[in-house]
């Protein structure tokens, strides 16, 4: 279902629910899962097993028998940032592939009682295909024909096209997602990939021909992989991915890697986004996030932790429980691959503005020259190991995990390496980074107010 | 007190033995504690967490006008304070084991969930069983959590076009009937709740036999179970029994509704259909039917009306369920040009289409529904939340958590294509729908003529 068709299904969702806390605590880099430590966690159920397929493939097989189901994915290492993919319109080529002229190929996914799904990240793009283990043939089957599709549905074409264009006119009435745009575009150069989610999207293009010739290009790049996860054996997993894909290219084009531009050296100390409609404040109070191969990264796990990674962090106590300020105040961001846009985030009712922002502040500067505790510390400790379980508790999340540690280059293992890591700094150690990051001088205040 | 052990079969049935036996098997433990408190226990050690949901059978729609909002709020509250613990206690000890805790509150439930390692689960029914016990309620904490509870429905409800649509359009939907109020009720209803109406809550439908505790993952069954009964059985109190919720076959619909927003330039027409509540027996062929309309990836609803025809931008069959009823409605997404009886005309023509031409309604389609809904059933084995909160679900509303397992799979393999063709006259094509017209405009939610 398209993203437009989602956003309107809501009204017609009788599964109205309100909940305790808001759900968008995640305080981590969507591509950084929760790390752990084996001092509490028991040993994985399951270890990937990776090897090379052939020169340019690599595989990765989590292999579980609990249930009778398996995960296959192919992912190519070119992705929405790829000036490459995106000069030949290979986003839409590799997300549309599954939509062939008379529907075919997604009846055979139907009719196999399939999950079939192709999409983009910023790195990679990605088929994933979920089924029985009984259908496992036919799935393989069908997910080489779906990579062989060359008679993509116009009519489609032209309907993603529509949806890209109301979807972006719906961006603009969401207050978080204007704020987002906002924070992004004090950080990222003009023309840095990392903005292209905040611009308005370029048509599709309406080729059938062309958009084959770009997916076709793009399966061949050497440097993809063939993922596994669930019920099937090593011997399995191997004789597939031998014959799953084309042979890659030997030749490969200079600029598929991401452009990447410096960061803004002008960011300002404040600025206001108006908007219509709004009876709340959108708060971001930002500065550009360390990077997962920081030294510091560990430290940042903690320390961001403390600040706005639970129920009860620094800024949850400050803004919600002491005084009702607001419903959720938490940290977005950080810790990425590349450097991004890393806020203490809050909102609140207009007319609170001054007391929420002041505490908003507040919370920096105390967190800033004071630091954590050494009952935080231990917190935050127990927090980063244990949650390492829910990490374990299907082979395709182990899978997924494995697969982004490959793709950014990371070693195997680099999460619960990571949490090792943090385990092991002193109270501090931790300040010390805390005392050259959280710096207030260099954030900056952003907010989504009504217009006045 | 009832109490059973049993082995849950995950193959399907019969005709897939050929499924290989996912291996170890979990049990499944019941009970019904002298005070009330029905307890399932699901021992799997496969898993690696274990998950803790608290089922209150008090939701939204057992509200009067006069507590709109308030089951809401009270969800909320119960993250207070106690006589033996600081109001972060059960918070923390989730944060620092790396668990999680939230709650939620729907139409017919409040639900309170825990996830977190088996090396600290014990901790969790420990804290459970106070708050439901030991909360102290005050009015400090009750007017912290109105601001709060304020917050959350400017954030949801107010400062988004879509939702803002939600409220007025289930008033103007569902009318008088108890799902006519969304559970984050409104702000005035907030600002009028009071401590009588907190005691009311806590003292009468927080009473043991009003809730359902459910515990999924790597836990002994047996010791868990005397566990629960050594912490829970002493929970008592004078039980104030919820209202019944009418069932929605027998209410009485609008036969349109319009409403208006700040939208995109589109305009969105829809059929919704009333469907049958899970304990009526036509209610396994309407799910296969939902599934073999949408379940996959050609929506049969789409395909007809947007790949077949090209009337409209994008279409979307929508099925839903709730302990009162069910849901199917079919919706078309059109470019502004195209009038309101004309959107209609398309989305009936269509639905006529389905009925005369019913590629969709195949044997083949009826068996590979099954197949999926088997699948989906499978998954939730690799996740203890999953499974306490498909437990916690078919024990409230079909008052038998064993459906949950292998009783949904019996009843949906049994389903047949006459069953289905059944339910599709009987439900679509001989029903009334209510047509909902939404447009860009002023905002306004009526009933038109």
């Amino acid at each position: 279902m398209s993203p437009m068709s989602l956003s309107f299904g809501l009204l017609f969702s009788l599964s109205g629910v309100a909940s305790a806390q808001d759900t968008r605590i995640p305080a981590y880099d969507d591509q950084a899962p929760p790390p752990a430590a084996e001092e509490v966690a028991p040993k994985p159920k399951a270890v990937p097993a990776i090897w090379t397929v052939s020169e340019g493939t690599e595989a990765v097989l989590v292999e579980d028998h609990r249930v009778p189901e398996v995960v296959l994915v192919v992912e190519i290492p070119v992705g929405t940032y790829s000036p490459w993919l995106n000069a030949q319109h290979g986003v839409e080529a590799w997300e549309l592939q599954m939509y062939d002229a008379d529907g075919a190929l997604r009846a055979r996914a139907d009719a196999l009682a399939a999950d079939l799904s192709v999409y983009c990240e910023a790195r990679t793009c990605t088929l994933e295909l979920v089924a029985l283990k009984r259908d496992l043939e036919a799935s393989v089957a069908l997910v080489q024909d779906v990579l062989k599709n060359t008679s993509y549905d116009k009519a489609e074409l032209k309907r993603t096209d529509q949806g890209r264009k109301i979807g972006w006119e719906g961006s603009q009435t969401d207050p978080d997602w204007r704020l987002s745009q906002t924070t992004a575009q004090l950080l990222y150069t003009e023309g840095d990939p990392r903005l292209q989610s905040y611009v308005e999207p370029e048509k599709v293009l309406r080729d059938p021909k062309a958009l084959a010739a770009a997916r076709d290009a793009a399966l061949r790049l050497p440097g993809r992989r063939v993922g596994f996860a669930g019920d099937l054996t090593r011997a399995e997993a191997e004789a597939i991915a031998a014959t799953l894909l084309p042979p890659v290219n030997t030749v490969t084009p200079a600029d598929l890697a991401p452009a990447y531009l410096p960061l803004r050296a002008d960011r300002p100390a404040s600025l206001i986004e108006p908007m219509d409609n709004l009876t709340q404040i959108y708060f971001a109070l930002m500065r550009d996030g360390i990077t997962l191969e920081d030294p510091n990264y560990p430290a940042f796990l903690v320390a961001n932790h403390v600040l706005g990674g639970h129920f009860f962090s620094r800024l949850y106590v400050s803004l919600r429980h002491e005084g009702g300020e607001t419903y959720g105040a938490y940290t977005r961001g950080g810790g990425g691959a590349t450097a991004s846009v890393y806020s203490l985030s809050t909102f609140t009712r207009v007319e609170n503005k001054a007391t929420t922002e002041a505490k908003l502040r507040a919370v920096l500067t105390t967190f800033h020259e004071g630091g954590v505790t050494e009952q935080e510390r231990i917190e935050a400790i127990g927090y980063l190991q244990g949650s390492e379980l829910f990490d374990q508790q299907s082979p395709s999340n182990l899978l997924s995990t494995t697969l982004t540690e490959l793709t950014l280059g990371l070693p195997p293992g680099f999460f619960v390496e990571a949490t090792k890591r943090a385990s092991a700094l002193s109270t501090e150690e931790i300040n010390t980074f805390i005392k050259a990051h959280y710096d207030p001088a260099a954030f900056s205040m952003v907010t989504v107010e009504p217009e006045p | 007190m009832i109490s059973c052990l049993l082995p849950l079969a995950f193959a399907w049935s019969p005709a897939h033995a050929e499924e290989p036996a996912p291996s170890p098997e979990p049990t499944l433990l019941s009970e019904t504690l002298p005070n009330g408190l029905h307890v399932t226990v699901l021992s799997d050690p496969s898993l690696p967490v274990v998950a803790t949901q608290m089922w209150v059978q008090v939701g939204s729609a057992h509200e009067t006008d006069s507590e709109a909002g308030f089951a809401h709020l009270f969800e909320h509250l119960m993250f207070g304070k106690t006589t033996n613990n600081d109001k972060e206690a059960y918070s923390r000890h989730h944060t620092m084991n790396g668990g999680s805790e939230n709650a939620y509150t729907a139409f017919d439930n409040t639900v309170y969930i825990s996830t977190i390692g088996p090396a600290w689960h014990d901790q969790v029914l420990v804290f459970e069983a106070d708050r439901m016990r030991n909360l102290i309620l005050d009015a400090e904490n009750l007017e912290n959590e109105k601001k709060i509870v304020t917050e959350e429905l400017r954030l949801r409800t107010e400062n988004d076009p879509v939702s803002r649509l939600l409220d007025p359009a289930f008033h103007a939907i569902f009318g008088d009937h108890p799902y006519g109020h969304l559970p984050a009720g409104t702000k005035e209803d907030l600002a009028a709740a009071d401590l009588a109406l907190v005691q009311k809550f806590y003292n009468g439908y927080y009473h043991p036999a009003n809730m359902h505790l459910v515990i999924a993952g790597p836990v002994d069954g047996p010791a868990t179970m005397a566990r629960v009964q050594e912490l829970f059985g002493p929970l008592g109190g004078e039980r104030l029994v919820p209202p019944t919720i009418p069932d929605l076959a027998s209410h009485d619909f609008p036969s349109r509704v319009l409403l208006q927003e700040d939208i995109p330039p589109i305009k969105v027409a829809a059929l919704m259909y009333i469907g049958p509540t899970m304990r009526d027996p036509d209610y396994w062929a309407f799910k296969v039917m939902t599934e073999m309309l949408a379940g996959g990836e050609l929506d049969a609803f789409r395909e007809e009306l947007v790949t077949e025809r090209s009337k409209a931008i994008e279409a979307m069959t929508v099925a839903e369920t709730l302990r009162s009823g069910s849901v199917l409605a079919f919706a078309s997404i059109n470019l502004p040009f195209r009038s309101e009886r004309r959107a209609f005309k398309l989305l009936h023509q269509t639905r006529d289409t389905l009925t005369e031409e019913a590629g969709w309604m195949t044997q083949a389609k009826l068996d590979t529904a099954k197949r999926r809904l088997l699948r989906q059933s499978l998954e939730r084995r690799y996740y203890a939340e999953s499974q306490a909160d498909a437990l916690g679900q078919a024990y409230a509303w079909q008052g038998d958590e064993t459906f949950a397992m292998g009783g949904a799979s019996a009843a949906i393999d049994e389903v047949t294509l006459e069953q289905v063709q059944a339910a599709w006259l009987k439900y679509v094509v001989q029903a009334e729908p209510v047509e909902i017209f939404v447009k860009k405009g002023e905002p306004k939610a009526e009933e038109v003529q």
